[in-house]
């Protein structure tokens, strides 16, 4: 046997050898340092949305989309077109964001 | 299994979006190399293995913006490993000489006495650190680069920062010193 061949057969174990994670992963995401522009990002996010959601109650914004789908309603016979094209095309947004969320999801899990 | 353009994408996530999700995908790609090079490197010792991993892997998250995808990522994370390693070398030495301490191998003998209450699989896990620690630490770090990761001498040249001459004579001299190792002790039967 050649001193090649004698070294590859006797680290051959330590080639195979398995390294499980055991949370190796997650202590060294532990470890990163938290990132300041992200929380700022999030809070400001927070912040506007909580705002928009205290203007709606307060500016009683659900009479103006109330009469938004009344004005729609109307306007299927006024305009002559057919509730079917509607539906087929709220059908068709509502799969493309489905998959959209779905595809996020598997990513999340891999 | 993760490809190359993958990992510039999950790079560039984490680079520009600060995604940590991203940086878990890459973190459990690349933890089995990372760790057996440094299982290699401290002979054995996991929680010393396990920190010194760790500490490559948050560099590596705090650099990320200078990973310019010319070579792969596992090269690139490797160097940042080896540079680890070097530093680490370089403060124990520090530490010796303020204590005056002549344990060399601390984790050898730790990994000795394991082996000798252990089954055939850690038996023969105690020979190969016991064999690795008949190098320096150069040729320990070239050898298992080489023989257990497979790289070839250019990229182990790039990930040491070493010209491809040193590595082949450290190559060279290790695989020589350990087949004398190893035929004086019947691993050539």
């Amino acid at each position: 046997m050649t001193d090649n061949e004698m070294l590859e057969r006797f680290f051959q174990p330590m080639k195979e050898m398995e390294v499980e994670d055991n949370g190796f992963a997650d202590r060294v995401m532990r470890q990163l340092p938290r990132n300041n522009v992200q929380w700022a990002s999030r809070l400001w996010t927070a912040a506007c949305l909580l705002v928009a959601g205290v203007l709606f109650v307060v500016l009683h914004g659900w009479e103006s989309v109330l009469c938004g789908i009344v004005m729609m309603l109307n306007n299927f016979e006024t305009l002559k077109i057919h509730l079917l094209l509607y539906v087929v095309t709220a059908g068709v947004l509502g799969i493309m964001a489905l998959s959209d969320l779905m595809g996020r999801e598997r990513r999340r899990a891999f | 299994m993760v490809g190359r353009l993958t990992d510039i994408s999950l790079a560039t996530q984490v680079a520009v979006l600060h995604s940590r999700r991203a940086f878990d995908l890459l973190v459990r790609e690349y933890q089995p190399p990372v760790r057996r090079f440094f299982l290699g490197q401290t002979l054995g010792n996991a929680a010393l293995c396990d920190d010194l991993s760790q500490d490559t892997f948050v560099k590596a998250y705090m650099h990320i913006s200078q990973y310019r995808g010319t070579s792969s990522f596992l090269t690139w994370l490797m160097r940042i490993a080896y540079n680890v390693w070097y530093d680490h070398c370089r403060d124990e030495q520090r530490r010796r000489r303020h204590e005056q301490s002549t344990d060399a191998f601390p984790a050898l003998e730790s990994m000795a006495s394991a082996g000798q209450s252990s089954t055939a699989a850690s038996q023969l896990s105690a020979d190969i650190y016991t064999a690795l620690a008949q190098l320096k630490e150069e040729e320990r770090t070239c050898v298992t680069l080489q023989l257990v990761e497979g790289y070839s001498i250019n990229e182990i040249a790039e990930m040491i920062g070493m010209p491809t001459g040193t590595v082949k004579s450290h190559l060279k001299r290790g695989k020589e010193k350990l087949a004398v190792y190893l035929r004086k002790n019947g691993y050539d039967r």
